[in-house]
This record gives C-alpha cells, sequence and structure tokens, in this order.
C-alpha cells in the first residue's frame, strides 16, 4: 500500500518568488490548508501553511496564555487585518522547510509521519524531489482503514 | 598572607563578571565559584570543606523552598489570572485605572510570594488584556516589575535579599512591617507618579472594546477554587505565624517548611509536576554563593574591607548608611542584588564587632538592593522574566527601554529612600 495510490495527483502550489499576498488568494480560493513551494522546475522548495498566514493576524497572547475562557469576546480584534505591507513580501521568506514524503512510501509510514510532526498534509516528490503529489490526513487514514470488516451503509439507514 | 584574600576575591569577580556579560548561568557560574574557593582554601589551608558546609544558611535555604513551593501549589490554580482579570473587570478597561490596578495586584502578592512568579503569571494575561483593549503593553508590563520590585522590600518574604538581610541580622517579620513598610508604602506611590510620568503619552490612548472587559469573568479564570482556597488558609497560617516567630521561638525556615508540608498534605498534588516548578537553580545559585562568600571571608577579605572603612575615619553612622544604600543599589542595578547582599552580610557583621550599630545598616542593604533593582532590565530576576515574556509580541522590551523609564523611577526610590532614611535614622536604629 502506497502513497501513490491514495494521493491527489492535481496539487496547487505556487512559485517560491510569488508574493505573500498570491499565496493567500489561492489558499482562500481553493479552500486548502497547505500550500507546496516549488521552484521554476517544479522542485518542492518549501511549504506553506495556512498557520504561517494566520501568524500575520494572530494576537500574541495566544503564544503566551494557556486559558482564556474568562474573556467571551475579543471585540474588533476578530476582525484584524495584516499589515499590507508584510503580504507584500515573498514566499519564500515566510515558508517552512518541506516535509515530504516519497511517492512509493508506505501510507502507514507517511501517516506516522504527519502524526509526528503535527501536520495535515503531506507533500509528495519523486526521485528527483519534484512535487507530484499531496495526501491529507484523511486521505491516508481512510486507506489505513481499507481491510477493516465495517456494516455496509444503504440507502434504508440513510446514510 | 596576601595572596589569600586577592584570590578569594579574584574567583568570587570573575564569577559576577561571568554572569554580568551572560557567558554562564548564573547558577553553574557560582556552583563552579564554589568547589573552586574549596579547593583554593583546602591548598592555602584558609577553608575547610566543614566551613564551607557551615557556610551555608540553611534557614534562608528553607524559608524560600517552603515558600516556593507553597507557590507551586497555587501557581496552577488560575489565582494569580483570576487577580488580573478581576481588577481589568474594575478598570472598565480606562488605561490609567488599569496600570494601577494591575501594579496594586502584582504589589500586593509579591510582598508574601515570589514576585518572579506572580509576574510570570500575571504578563501573560496582561497582555491579552491589552491586545482586546488595543493598547501597547509594555508599560503594563514594566510597571508591574517595577512596583513589584519595590513593593517586596515591605516584607521579610517579599525578596530573597531581605531574607537573607533577616537571616544575618536576626531580624524579625516583625521588624520589617515595622521599619520597612511604611518606608515602602510611600516609596511605592513614588514610583507609581514617576511611571504615570513617564509613560503619560502611552497612557492618553483610548481604548477599543472597552465593554469587553466588562464581560470578563473571573471565575473562570478560577480553575480550582478549592484548591485555591485550601492553599491560601495554609499561606494565611504562614503569615500569621510569622507575626509570633518571636514569642514561639521559631525560625521562619521551620515555619514556611510546615506551611509547605500542611499545603502537601491537604492538596495531595502529584509530587513530581510540583517539584518541577521549584526553582531549584535559585537555590543551587544561593547555596554555591554562601560557600563562595564563606571562602572570601574565611580568607580574610570582609575584615579587610571592614578595617577599610573603620580606618577611613569616624564617619557619622547616618553617612556610612547612606553610602552602603547607594553603592548596593548601583551595584544591584548591573549585577545581580543576590550575590552583593551575601557579600555585604560579612562586611556588615564584622562593623558590628568593630563597636558600629548595624541595625541601620541593614535597612540600608535592603532598601539599596530592593529598590537598585528597578534600574536596568537585568536589574533584577522580576525584569528580566518580563522582558523576555515580552519578546514574544510584537512589542518587545529592549534594554534601552528599560533604562528609559526603570533609570529614572530606580533613582527617584532611591533618593526618597534616601531623604526618609535621614529624617527617620533614629527609629531605623532601634
Amino acid at each position: 500500500m502506497t502513497v501513490r495510490a491514495y494521493m491527489k495527483q492535481r496539487v496547487i502550489s505556487v512559485q517560491q518568488d510569488s508574493t505573500i499576498e498570491m499565496a493567500a488568494a489561492i489558499i482562500r480560493e481553493h479552500h486548502i490548508g497547505t500550500l507546496p513551494v516549488v521552484d521554476l522546475q517544479k522542485k518542492l522548495v518549501g511549504m506553506l501553511r495556512l498557520e504561517n498566514l494566520l501568524a500575520l493576524v494572530m494576537p500574541d497572547f495566544v503564544h503566551l496564555v494557556e486559558h482564556f475562557e474568562f474573556a467571551h469576546n475579543f471585540g474588533s480584534l476578530e476582525y484584524t487585518k495584516p499589515d499590507p505591507s508584510a503580504l507584500k513580501g515573498a514566499v519564500k521568506d515566510i515558508m517552512e522547510d518541506p516535509i515530504s514524503v516519497l511517492v512509493d512510501s508506505g501510507v502507514l509510514r507517511a501517516a506516522a509521519l504527519l502524526h509526528l510532526r503535527d501536520l495535515r498534509d503531506l507533500p509528495v516528490v519523486d526521485a528527483e524531489n519534484t512535487l507530484v503529489g499531496l495526501v491529507s490526513h484523511v486521505d491516508l487514514g481512510v486507506a489505513l482503514m481499507t481491510g477493516w470488516e465495517l456494516p455496509e451503509l444503504s440507502a434504508d439507514t440513510g446514510l | 598572607m596576601i595572596i589569600q584574600p586577592i584570590l578569594a576575591t579574584l574567583i568570587f569577580i570573575v564569577c559576577l563578571v561571568l554572569i554580568f556579560t551572560d557567558k554562564l548561568n548564573r547558577a553553574i557560574a557560582a556552583m563552579g565559584g564554589a568547589v573552586l574557593m574549596v579547593v583554593l582554601g583546602l591548598a592555602l589551608g584558609f577553608y575547610s570543606e566543614e566551613e564551607a558546609v557551615a557556610s551555608i544558611d540553611t534557614n534562608t535555604l528553607g524559608l524560600l523552598l517552603g515558600m516556593m513551593m507553597l507557590v507551586a501549589l497555587l501557581e496552577p490554580t488560575g489565582f494569580f489570572q483570576f487577580l488580573a482579570v478581576w481588577v481589568a473587570r474594575l478598570s472598565k478597561g480606562r488605561p490609567v485605572r488599569l496600570l494601577v490596578l494591575l501594579g496594586a495586584v502584582t504589589s500586593i502578592v509579591s510582598m508574601f510570594l515570589d514576585n518572579v512568579t506572580t509576574v510570570v503569571l500575571i504578563v501573560p494575561v496582561t497582555i491579552l488584556i491589552c491586545e482586546i483593549l488595543g493598547l501597547n503593553p509594555q508599560p503594563f508590563l514594566i510597571s508591574e516589575a517595577l512596583l513589584s520590585n519595590t513593593a517586596g522590600v515591605a516584607t521579610l518574604v517579599g525578596d530573597p535579599p531581605n531574607v537573607l538581610i533577616a537571616s544575618a541580622a536576626n531580624l524579625s517579620f516583625i521588624d520589617f512591617l515595622t521599619h520597612s513598610l511604611p518606608f515602602v508604602i510611600v516609596v511605592w506611590f513614588i514610583a507609581l507618579l514617576m511611571i504615570r510620568l513617564l509613560f503619560r503619552k502611552e497612557l492618553a490612548v483610548i481604548p477599543e472594546n472597552s465593554d469587553t472587559v466588562l464581560e470578563f469573568n473571573p471565575n473562570e479564570a478560577l480553575k480550582d477554587r478549592k484548591t485555591a482556597v485550601k492553599v491560601l488558609i495554609v499561606i494565611g497560617g504562614a503569615l500569621l505565624l510569622f507575626l509570633f516567630e518571636e514569642i514561639l521561638h521559631i525560625r521562619p525556615a521551620l515555619i514556611a517548611l510546615g506551611a509547605a508540608a500542611a499545603g502537601l498534605i491537604v492538596v495531595q498534588p502529584d509530587i513530581s509536576t510540583l517539584l518541577k516548578r521549584v526553582e531549584w537553580d535559585v537555590l543551587l545559585f544561593f547555596g554555591a554563593l554562601f560557600i563562595m562568600v564563606g571562602g572570601m571571608d574565611q580568607a580574610g577579605v570582609m575584615h579587610g574591607l571592614s578595617s577599610l572603612i573603620t580606618k577611613g575615619g569616624s564617619m557619622p553612622p547616618v553617612v556610612l548608611g547612606l553610602i552602603l544604600l547607594w553603592v548596593v543599589a548601583i551595584s544591584s542595578a548591573f549585577i545581580d542584588n543576590i550575590p552583593i547582599t551575601i557579600a555585604l552580610i560579612p562586611v556588615v557583621l564584622d562593623l558590628a564587632a568593630a563597636g558600629i550599630d548595624p541595625t541601620p545598616l541593614w535597612w540600608a542593604l535592603a532598601f539599596g538592593a530592593g529598590f537598585g533593582g528597578n534600574g536596568t532590565i537585568i536589574g533584577s530576576t522580576a525584569n528580566v522574566v518580563v522582558a523576555s515574556l515580552s519578546e514574544r509580541t510584537r512589542h518587545p522590551i529592549t534594554p534601552a527601554t528599560w533604562n528609559k523609564r526603570g533609570l529614572p523611577v530606580m533613582l527617584a526610590t532611591c533618593a526618597a529612600a534616601s531623604i526618609l532614611y535621614v529624617l527617620f535614622f533614629p527609629w531605623l536604629s532601634q
């Protein structure tokens, strides 16, 4: 059971020299959590996660307080917009080092890697480090459930 | 032999320089220095292993350990956060009122409990409150550190130099309440006025979202009310016993450790998690400093210093006290106030042996060590902790920012303390 069979092959990626606002537009338009970053040869060079973009508007206290149940309403802080100049920067300035798997990796190995690094999606590359796909934790989790003996869902169960 | 005091002093100074220049963690530097001192003492025959062990002030260590355990019990209950949220609501989101209330709460708590822990727990909530109100948190953070440092001078358990001085000079909890507390109240308000003045621009901002602060629910910040009440009762009992320590003929260490034991029995926390919250590095630092300074004392350094002072002509005691206050204050601003205090205690004891009344000198030492720490970002542990927490925000506090606000506050408080010292010198000599 390898990653190749379960990955999405039409993967949306961004060039490392693109602007951050372009990457943000792609993420919002396609409703995705992870955007692989590639160079002109389509080699994987980085990863931009939704969290990296949200860090631009997250208040500082989220890094410092463990409990804020006592505050029920954050007022206008809810509508914080990023500093326009921050969005003009290049993707490569805020991207993370890529964590990827080879297209022939086992599904369990990929799932374990996601778990270990606390990620949700994993770019998939070939032996030349060219981006060929992307698997999500749902893709991998469902793949691991392939052999399970589960009840058949039919129309009369309403599911 | 002149070589002994020179080498012993050299070890101590090298340690201070390593700590001051941030080359080595203070506990590690002190431990290395302590071992070197004992080896040197054995080699030159001025310091034995028995003397080294005897130089450790177990009363100070016991008191600190006991108080640290009590704080460790109170920490996870959310009591500190409860206080911050409660005063935030009382302030109705008005900046000046918020600053005064947060400063007052931090000060009152740190008069009785470790001010580093207090600041560590109150600062994150302060940042949250400021962000919701759209205020720059810097004035609030800096004033919490400055005011809690100042207030800590008021009581025997308020800050570590007081614990050291009380133990060496046999000053009681009540002595601090009658001699230090009145001074500190005046000085505290002067510090507050200075802060108000220095931050007048930042505090003139009209906050957004002040309604949301009114919606805060302090009870939701208090995660474990039952435990908090239990621990607070135990701490209250300990404070009550401190008042009677002279009548009961018990030392503060026994009271603090006894209270810690009582707290552990009523709360029964997971002991390994609790012990992780105790600041062992601070205790190690103290122990190692005692051994190092004990070696310097045995090598004759402290005696040399005190005879230098007595030989310098008969200074009026009040002038000697003022000089001590400022020397300690200035050195505490640039170096840790704990080694300064530990090193100066034997000097004062030696002066006492030479016939000078040590009582006013003890108070000068306490005021200098306490108020001096406000001057720079490295002046006190609370300052260091506040600055490092602020580095995780968009408004990190730089050493230059601190100097601009802390130094004037330090100078004003030390000047006020000096005036009071002169005016009330007879009272401080009792």
